[in-house]
């Protein structure tokens, strides 16, 4: 699964995922507590394949979760309810 | 002869008559004597269909395996940490991007060599580490990771 960096960006926007500039991975946080790193492409264009798919591993959901993240209809609401359902909050 | 009938003609002489394979199970079944007889069945393929190069591709495309080995490291090459034991690292190799992942921490690093991609994960394991003595509450996920830090990582 290719990731762009724009889309991988979008993501973390999306998320509200706390990046450090040139740091590998951001946190995402919720109730002000660290939940999970993601990883973050570090200026060498985009993700490839599998790189792309360590990416979404990174944010432990399947790939049409992840499709679904990348193309809008999954929002920070509805990620943070999956992670809730996985018992990792 | 449209793409339909040469799509049917090259898994017929290739051997992928189970169209339902996929390019996994298709690289996972390749046997020797297919490995054998490969490149006699698409040079008759290609003689037949009039060399026509696009089918090659798809080919090679089926074939494409990954690599996948496991290393162990015993040092971040960061004069602060030391680490107390060698952690196990696995390389993976595709689409020519190698990756070095930690499977206890859930961490990984990815470059153009293998040693490129270890010292993106050296650095992965760095800053993961030094976030998380930062928090003054973990959540279950940072909780495991810092029990792992604590097993691995001394500081100078």
């Amino acid at each position: 699964m290719q990731v762009k960096k724009d889309e991988a960006r979008s993501i973390f926007r999306k998320l509200e995922i706390e990046h450090r500039e040139k740091h590998n991975y951001g946190w995402l946080r919720y109730k002000e507590r660290a939940i999970l790193p993601v990883y973050f492409s570090h200026g060498k264009g985009d993700m490839p394949g599998k790189v792309g798919d360590k990416f979404r591993q990174s944010l432990k959901i399947n790939e049409e979760q992840f499709r679904a993240l990348r193309d809008c209809p999954l929002d920070r609401e509805g990620y943070i309810k999956i992670l809730k359902e996985k018992r990792l909050i | 002869m449209d793409r339909d009938e040469l799509r049917e003609k090259r898994e017929r002489l290739l051997g992928f008559e189970n169209s339902s394979s996929t390019s996994s199970n298709i690289s996972d079944n390749i046997s020797d004597s297919y490995q054998q007889t490969k490149f006699k069945r698409i040079k008759k393929f290609l003689k037949e269909t009039n060399h026509q190069p696009i089918i090659f591709t798809t080919i090679i495309v089926q074939e494409q395996t990954i690599e996948y080995r496991n290393i162990f490291i015993d040092t971040l090459h960061d004069e602060r940490y030391i680490l107390k034991k060698a952690i196990p690292v696995g390389i993976e190799h595709a689409e020519q991007v190698y990756i070095a992942t930690n499977y206890d921490l859930g961490l990984y690093g990815y470059g153009d060599t293998e040693g490129e991609a270890v010292d993106d994960l050296r650095k992965s394991i760095i800053e993961c580490y030094e976030d998380l003595k930062e928090e003054k509450e973990l959540a279950l996920i940072p909780s495991k990771m810092m029990a792992y830090y604590k097993e691995i990582i001394e500081e100078r």
